[in-house]
């Protein structure tokens, strides 16, 4: 950066030079705390699991080195890691996406609402994700009892005769989980826009409307949205990301595993392997896989929303 | 399916020829196919088994005619004996006594005991007295005994007249035993609690004490409030059945039924005697501190929340309350001993809390030396408070006075009664009458009556609109009864409001019924749990003052300020308490022990520990409970010594890590017992779930299995006998479906996997196994697997048995007249569903005839386990532990002491064989669980377990969802385990 005219720069440059050195330590010393426990609790298990992955290790015996094994098996030999892989991309793909742009219209909707009912409708939105382990209210909706909410609703209006078991029929678990991963979801992006919202300048759509802005969408897509980019792209990444760690919904709605594999995520698969199978070898293989496949896609998204930014 | 269309299907096929079946089912079918556009589940195939069902229906109508013959004889209750015997006087004359000189009892004739002649009548004997020339007339008995101290908590006693029962209540009354603190009983009014090492007072261990009492047989459930009456004459045999433990009985008296003086009557008396009213000092005698009480659970308890609770200590926790949600089944009973300065008129007042029953008073009984000083006493009522009140024992217009005299000691005692019996006993007579009433219009209409179909209820159902205005009508007095007994309108009473309106609105327009069924069943067992509260008595107390009549209770401190300033210390102390160490103790022996398990379980264990263990082999012990995280800590190397409780598939996973001791290792060790002799004290195929590679690696501490549950009323009034093999099972369940009936086999077991145990039953039944050489490939490819799986899953996809469903409220409303469940159920049903006591069973499951013709009524157990850790110092300390635990003598104490702190719904599932008879199981019941017990089998634990139990649930919920060949189904799933036990067994090096 040029120094502009007017203000002291020489001195200023050379007091930043001389105190950059001094600050620097400082600055070091200053991160130490944090970097200490960012080092023992991200760091070194990532390393930590990374190493464990060439071994087979049982929790209670020393690791035996079998170099590539692991990821042999899990790429050549697991089906059911395929069934987990695809899954995990439906997540992340599907549900992901489609909660970001929902997200992105409830936010819009509701910012152009009153003061009040914006409060009301923000605490609505957000309680499923403050609420902790709400989700589980799920279960006695899908409850797949004839007196399961839902199936009691189903069948008294007459779609259904029969209960569905919309947690342990296969063929209904993953919609299921689907479902209510949506609606948890919505929480923090949808915070966020409205805080993005909020930020953008009013006298921009004054602007705006005397250039010839007809509508409102036309003000979404020209003014909002291009005003909003950071915190776009900051939702863009939290949603794809946390879309790769989904595993909890699925294992407390509809059971790890779930009947025939059908709601089993990445996730899900190494803690089959490392909660029920003690198998942390292989558990560690599909973390690292999982790890990979995350930095991956999040500069994939990066560099795509940058062109925007 | 579809049930309903399958209900009309059975109809027709009942009632039409086979032509116009053809087109009902092709009508059907086109009705499926519309179905399937809308749900993807629904498939054709179903139809065609469908088909076959309407088949076997009309198959088995012949084979039920044969079931038929046989029918139950249930006991008559109380009420209907009165009834009976409505005619005849009931005694009102002095007291006729049958002494000890008289009995005649196999084991022995009178001797002396405790300084009276009796006759001591052991375990499980009879004692039989010839009834001399009385009138005839209704008596009540009272009973004369002492304790011989033998085990047990308390005597059950079943009256047999002429060797025969009587009715339901007379065999199943209490004697109770007097428990008292053995050090408290010399020194009170001191306090005598132990304490821990941070200075909390600990609850105390209740020890029996001896001595003769006098005691009325009464109804143990205490719907009856003045003790059960018996229709005695000349000549009669009477005779006692006394189960449990041994006892002494030195006279039985047939007494009339004792009547008191109104209160005012009392204050005559009081005046025409001149007794002085007192002014001066107040007693107060602490509620903690009894004499005894009736029952070893009735310990202090702790009330660390108000200021005013005497004695009270921030920092520390005291014993300084009794009662709470211990002292709340009828009879139990609580005796103080005090003494008064001066002779004259007393007050008494009772600091008391009862927080638990929201807007319900809760009944005791005083008694004053023995007695009941007046009628009012005879049912004093406590009312509903959020807070601590002081209650003054008086009527609304004065306080009672008491004449106690000066200078001797005195003893109050309180039991419990059922607030409102007559009440409860009418509610749960309506509710029961209105159950069976649901129970018709069920069978008629389904569980998914159709809502534009008449069906014409009140010409089906005899005397249908007189039934349900005669409903009506008895709820409104009841109703009127209970306004009148203090209920507030729309309280807690609301369940009845609302179910009378329900019944008012059906008896206008019957058409309504079907929809409204399964509302009106959730009203019905609203009702069924309010009057399970009901019946429920909790109070608390703090302390019993004896105030001088002229003297004013003095008023509570509970400025704002100090409570305020009490709470901030309560607060402040928090941040030092240990909470999660239950007994630490600094030593290099010292073996630690984790348990798996609730606070309490824990509590009793630390308890045992110290009065039993460390007591007797001078060994030190850490006990902690922990319950998450074993497998991590032993990895870490933190892990305890040894763990109880732990599940049998963190066990196996430790066994086959190498982390725990074989326990064959103690075969030749030098102490009590030896390994083969504990192993004797289980049932033999206990030990085989905690059997790896030959090895033994723990020792069961509880063990469940299923037993068959089944509605004696319900079989009764179809005409059905308990099905004793799996054929009769199916016949049954005909019967029941087509009267829209279920039946229910466990199948759920959370999301996670299928609840196994019936098709283990059944593989056990056909002889077949999970595994085959030792661990190394399934059994499932093997006949008997193939045919116990098809059986399995025909049940859900022929039988269309329900997958999830609430057991509980299905099994008390009668619509699952017969389920198999684990026997622990038992325990919900007799704590949770008092509306439906005697009318239902536990029996054995059904069972496979076999080629000898014996009936193999195998059924799968499973359980917890207490193991050792190789790490463990000194293993033989380690060992000693174990078979201390394991032993009959420790693990009866410890389901005694559970079941006594949380009642009867809590009772133990023991393993060591022994305990069962220990614990209060009533006899009949005991003998149907032993009689399973024996024949139960276990499919050992491996480390592919998880495999076993994820596939089997996959393969069932294939076949029962997507109707798939079973036999393919099995062998498909049975490939992929082959294949994981393949990969599991090298990985682990095999």
């Amino acid at each position: 950066m040029k120094a502009r005219p007017g203000y002291r720069c020489a001195s200023v440059s050379s007091v930043n030079r001389r105190g950059m050195k001094r600050y620097q330590w400082q600055e070091y010393i200053m991160l130490l705390p944090f970097f200490c426990f960012f080092a023992l609790f991200i760091i070194l298990p990532i390393f930590a699991s990374i190493a464990l992955s060439f071994t087979d290790f049982n929790m209670l015996q020393f690791p035996k080195f079998v170099f590539l094994d692991n990821y042999s098996s899990l790429f050549l030999d697991d089906d059911v890691f395929l069934i987990s892989v695809k899954n995990t991309l439906v997540f992340a793909f599907l549900t992901g996406p489609l909660s970001y742009f929902l997200c992105l219209l409830f936010a819009w909707l509701i910012n152009e609402m009153s003061k009040p009912l914006r409060m009301l409708f923000t605490l609505i939105f957000y309680a499923p994700s403050i609420a902790g382990n709400i989700f589980v209210v799920w279960t006695a909706i899908l409850s797949g009892d004839r007196y399961g909410l839902l199936n009691s609703l189903l069948i008294q209006t007459g779609f259904i005769s029969d209960p569905i078991k919309w947690l342990t029929n296969p063929a209904y678990t993953l919609g299921s989980v689907i479902v209510v991963q949506l609606w948890l979801s919505l929480g923090i992006s949808f915070l966020s826009f409205i805080a993005g919202f909020q930020g953008i300048d009013r006298s921009m759509y004054e602007a705006g409307a005397v250039d010839g802005i007809r509508n409102r969408f036309q003000e979404l897509i020209y003014l909002t949205l291009p005003s909003m980019a950071p915190m776009l792209l900051f939702s863009a990444v939290m949603q794809i990301t946390a879309s790769f760690g989904v595993g909890a919904v699925s294992s407390a709605l509809v059971g790890n595993p779930s009947t025939d594999y059908s709601a089993h995520t990445v996730v899900l698969h190494m803690q089959d392997y490392g909660m029920i199978r003690y198998e942390l070898g292989y558990a560690s293989a599909i973390s690292v896989v999982l790890f990979l496949a995350m930095i991956l896609t999040n500069t994939l998204i990066k560099k795509i929303l940058s062109k925007y930014n | 399916m579809n049930i309903e269309r399958s209900d009309l299907l059975r109809e027709v096929a009942l009632h039409m020829n086979a032509k116009s079946q053809i087109k009902w089912i092709s009508f059907s079918v086109g009705l499926c196919f519309l179905l399937t556009t809308i749900v993807p589940t629904a498939s054709a195939a179903p139809t065609a088994e469908e088909e076959l069902s309407i088949v076997s229906v009309q198959d088995d109508k012949d084979s039920c005619r044969e079931v038929e013959q046989e029918s139950y004889e249930v006991l008559p209750d109380y009420g209907t004996y009165l009834n009976e015997n409505a005619s005849v006087p009931v005694y009102d004359g002095k007291p006729i006594i049958l002494d000890a000189a008289h009995a005649s009892c196999a084991d022995g004739g009178a001797r002396s005991f405790e300084g009276r002649s009796a006759v001591i009548v052991s375990k499980d004997g009879y004692v039989t007295w010839e009834i001399p020339a009385v009138e005839e007339a209704l008596y009540l008995l009272q009973i004369r005994y002492a304790s011989t101290l033998d085990s047990g908590s308390a005597y059950s006693c079943e009256v047999l007249i002429n060797d025969k029962k009587v009715y339901r209540q007379a065999s199943l009354t209490v004697l109770h035993k007097k428990w008292a603190n053995p050090k408290g009983i010399s020194n009170l009014p001191a306090r005598f609690f132990e304490h821990d090492q941070y200075g909390n007072e600990l609850v105390p261990v209740l020890e029996e004490v001896q001595g003769w009492q006098v005691q009325c047989l009464t109804d143990s459930d205490g719907r009856y409030e003045d003790g059960l009456l018996f229709r005695l004459g000349t000549g009669d045999r009477l005779t006692l059945h006394i189960k449990k433990s041994a006892i002494a009985i030195s006279e039985l008296s047939l007494v009339a039924v004792e009547k008191q003086m109104p209160y005012e009557q009392k204050k005559l008396e009081y005046q025409a005697s001149g007794y002085p009213m007192l002014s001066g000092e107040a007693t107060v005698i602490q509620a903690e501190l009894p004499l005894y009480t009736s029952d070893s659970s009735l310990l202090p308890t702790s009330d660390h929340m108000s200021v005013a609770t005497q004695p009270q200590d921030a920092m520390h926790i005291l014993q300084n309350t009794i009662g709470k949600e211990y002292w709340q089944y009828a009879e139990q009973t609580i005796t103080w001993q005090f003494s008064v300065p001066k002779t004259g008129l007393y007050k008494i007042n009772i600091r008391y809390r009862q927080n638990y029953q929201r807007g319900v008073s809760v009944g005791r009984v005083f008694r004053i030396d023995g007695a009941i000083p007046f009628e009012e006493l005879k049912n004093y009522q406590f009312e509903f408070s959020d807070s601590w009140e002081n209650e003054q024992l008086g009527n609304e217009n004065e306080p009672f006075l008491f004449y106690l005299e000066a200078g001797k000691d005195h003893t109050i005692s309180m039991e419990v009664v059922m607030a409102y019996p007559t009440q409860v006993r009418k509610l749960e007579s309506t509710l029961q009458e209105l159950n069976t009433f649901y129970r018709q219009v069920l069978m008629i209409v389904g569980t998914n009556p159709d809502p534009y179909r008449d069906y014409m209820l009140d010409s089906i159902i005899p005397n249908f609109k007189e039934e349900l205005e005669q409903y009506q009508e008895d709820l409104q007095v009841l109703l009127n009864d209970l306004y009148e007994s203090g209920f507030k309108r729309g309280g807690s009473i609301v369940v009845v409001e609302e179910l009378a309106d329900m019944i008012a609105s059906f008896s206008e327009k019957p058409g309504k019924i079907p929809v409204r069924l399964s509302t009106f069943n959730d009203s019905l067992s609203a009702l069924g749990n309010w009057l399970a509260e009901l019946s429920r008595q909790p109070l608390e107390i703090d302390y019993l003052m004896f105030l001088p009549g002229n003297e004013e209770a003095p008023r509570e401190d509970t400025a704002l300020f100090k409570s305020f300033a009490y709470s901030f210390q309560v607060f402040l102390a928090s941040f030092y308490g240990d909470y999660s160490s239950i007994a630490s103790v600094d030593s290099e022996r010292a073996l630690s022990v984790w348990i798996n398990s609730g606070r309490d379980q824990a509590q009793v264990i630390k308890r045992l520990v110290s009065s039993s263990f460390t007591g007797k082999y001078g060994i030190p012990v850490n006990v902690s409970l922990v319950l998450q995280g074993l497998i991590p800590a032993t990895l870490s190397g933190k892990g305890p010594d040894i763990i109880i409780g732990v599940n049998p598939t963190d066990a196996v996973n430790l066994a086959a890590r190498d982390a725990l001791v074989d326990l064959r290792d103690f075969q030749d060790v030098d102490q009590a017992a030896s390994f083969d002799t504990v192993r004797s004290w289980f049932q033999p195929y206990s030990l085989d779930l905690y059997t790896y590679e030959n090895e033994i690696y723990a020792l069961p501490i509880e063990e469940v299995f299923n037993m068959m549950f089944i509605r004696t009323d319900i079989f009764q009034e179809l005409g059905l006998s308990a099905p004793r093999t799996w054929e009769e099972l199916n016949n049954t369940i005909s019967v029941l479906s087509r009267n829209n009936l279920d039946v229910g086999l466990p199948t759920n077991q959370g999301q996670n996997s299928v609840n196994e145990s019936i098709f283990q039953t059944l593989l056990f039944q056909n002889g077949g196994s999970y595994y085959e050489d030792g661990w190394s490939k399934t059994g499932f490819s093997s006949p008997a697997a193939i045919t116990a799986f098809t059986q399995w899953t025909e049940y859900f996809t022929q039988y269309t048995l329900p997958t999830d469903y609430d057991l509980f409220s299905r099994f008390r409303s009668g619509q699952m007249p017969l389920a198999l469940n684990a026997y622990s159920f038992y325990n919900n049903l007799n704590v949770g569903a008092p509306e439906i006591r005697g009318l239902w069973e536990m029996l054995p499951v059904p069972g496979t005839i076999k080629e000898d013709k014996t009936l193999d009524q195998s059924t799968a157990g499973s359980g917890s386990a207490i193991a050792l850790f190789r790490k463990t110092a000194n293993k033989d300390d380690g060992w000693r532990f174990l078979q201390w635990y394991v032993s009959n003598e420790t693990q009866a104490m410890y389901a005694r002491q559970i079941e006594s702190i949380l009642g009867p719904g809590g009772r133990c599932t023991p393993a060591t064989v022994g305990v069962l008879h220990e614990i209060g199981w009533e006899e009949e019941v005991e003998e149907q669980i032993m009689n399973q017990w024996n024949q139960m089998k276990v499919i050992p634990m491996t480390p592919v377990s998880y495999y076993l139990s994820r596939s089997i649930s996959n393969a069932f919920r294939k076949v029962t969802y997507s109707y798939t060949d079973p036999r393919e189904t099995l062998n498909r799933y049975n490939r992929e385990i082959n294949k994981e036990i393949a990969r599991k067994r090298a990985n682990l090096g095999l």
